[in-house]
């Protein structure tokens, strides 16, 4: 090598320098020193002059050892427990679902169109027949409302259970609705009271509509021969009462029967 | 029966004496102290430049030795593993120098201002007066370069260790040993030019 050639005499001077060597008490002292590490049970740290001890510490008694930790790991551990009881008790479920939770009977009995068609069936009969039935709302939470002449409000439906009411209220409906399909049904009726020819009257065969139109006649004073308004209670098997408002507009048809 | 136990123990190699030593045998590490405690000494006195510092250094290593004798593998050289400690430590050594000052003894006493000097232990009698002077220059030298050179020196040129054992002590890749230990021989032969020169104008 060029290297090796060209410092090849300060080489040769420097392997030339006299060899060091240890002390005559060296091995006497560093079996002394080996002897003071056994008998202490030091494993690694040769280190016995500074009287270092070697040893595993715990981590956690590293944290708690030196004081400017404890204000942290308090603070820390107040802030984790403050975000457990936050999470815990103030945070608060969305409306919608506990809504439909309550009122999961009446959202399978009645969906958006089911409603909706027998809204515009009720509102059909209602223009037809002269008779106002109870209304019926898409929305299932809200009760339906209801009106009289004599300004009472319908309190009583407020003590039942929504989805008895609306059960009982679709229950009459819907017989109305089957019985008394349309205007051709209607013009049937007229003729054959005209004819006097004792049928089954439509009225009959309504039968929740008939029980109702009896009632009210012999309970409520017609003020006005055009327009009656009655209430009726009718008392169901279950033995809950409901109220159903009815105008009398086709009151006539019924006294020239009767 | 010791003394042929201790020629038996002569004729094993470093790797046999520190399994044989990890394996219990108390009479092993005795020989590997005979084998090395001179040898350390040599190195570290170059390294550091002081006697005592050096002594302990070698204390220091072959106890680290004793206590860490499960660590040796017999990847590496056991040479290469001890001398990695006794590089390490003389670092840990030249660091803490390095913190603390070096007060002077010549201090004054009040009116009477004594020197005093500390007896000089570095060689011992058996060796030629004459190159003692020259000696001194060399170690001079030694100790004005980088440390990153000197150990690299001393290894290659005084211990006469390979670039592979070098890489293997040190941790360093092989181009940078290289080249660090010819900075280092530019920088001694600058400093010692001057003085062969005074030297043999002396003479």
């Amino acid at each position: 090598m060029n290297e090796e050639e060209k410092y090849s005499e300060l080489r040769k001077k420097l392997r030339s320098l006299p060899g060091v060597r240890a002390g005559k008490d060296f091995e006497s002292k560093l079996f002394q020193r080996i002897r003071l590490v056994s008998s202490e049970g030091l494993s690694r740290t040769p280190d016995t002059r500074h009287g270092r001890l070697a040893g595993r510490e715990n981590w956690l008694s590293n944290i708690f050892k030196q004081p400017m930790f404890a204000p942290a790991v308090a603070l820390t551990s107040v802030l984790i427990v403050g975000l457990v009881i936050y999470f815990a008790f103030f945070t608060q479920s969305p409306p919608t679902e506990t809504s439909t939770e309550q009122t999961p009977g009446i959202q399978k009995q009645y969906s958006t169109t089911q409603l909706e068609t027998l809204k515009s069936k009720v509102g059909n009969l209602k223009s037809e027949t002269g008779r106002e039935f109870a209304t019926l709302d898409a929305s299932p939470v809200e009760p339906p409302k209801s009106r009289t002449n004599f300004g009472e409000t319908v309190t009583d439906i407020r003590s039942k259970s929504e989805k008895d009411v609306m059960e009982e209220q679709v229950k009459t409906e819907e017989g109305a609705l089957e019985k008394t399909a349309g205007p051709e049904r209607m013009e049937k009726m007229d003729k054959l009271e005209k004819t006097e020819k004792k049928e089954a009257p439509p009225i009959e065969k309504i039968e929740g509509k008939l029980k109702v139109d009896e009632t009210i006649r012999q309970s409520v004073v017609p003020s006005n021969q055009n327009e009656t308004v009655g209430e009726k209670q009718q008392s169901d098997s279950s033995g809950d009462t409901t109220k159903t408002v009815i105008t009398g507009k086709n009151k006539k048809a019924k006294k020239k029967k009767n | 029966m010791p003394l042929e136990k201790g020629i038996e123990l002569q004729k094993l190699t470093d790797e046999e004496l520190i399994s044989s030593f990890q394996a219990g045998d108390e009479e092993a590490y005795s020989e590997i102290v005979r084998r090395y405690k001179d040898k350390l000494s040599n190195f570290l006195y170059r390294y550091l430049g002081n006697y005592d510092d050096c002594q302990d250094i070698a204390q220091d290593t072959l106890i680290k030795v004793y206590v860490s004798k499960h660590l040796y593998r017999e990847i590496a050289k056991f040479s290469t593993w001890i001398y990695t400690i006794a590089i390490n430590l003389a670092k840990t050594k030249i660091g803490k120098k390095q913190k603390f000052k070096v007060l002077s003894l010549n201090m004054s006493d009040g009116e009477d201002e004594r020197e005093f000097d500390i007896p000089d232990e570095a060689y011992t009698p058996d060796v030629d007066a004459n190159g003692k002077i020259q000696d001194y220059y060399i170690q001079k030298a030694l100790e004005s370069i980088p440390d990153k050179y000197r150990k690299l020196v001393i290894l290659r040129d005084v211990d006469d260790f390979s670039y592979e054992e070098i890489c293997d002590i040190t941790g360093i890749p092989m181009g940078t040993v290289k080249s660090r230990i010819n900075r280092g021989r530019e920088k001694l032969q600058i400093l010692l030019k001057d003085v062969y020169e005074d030297i043999k104008a002396n003479e």
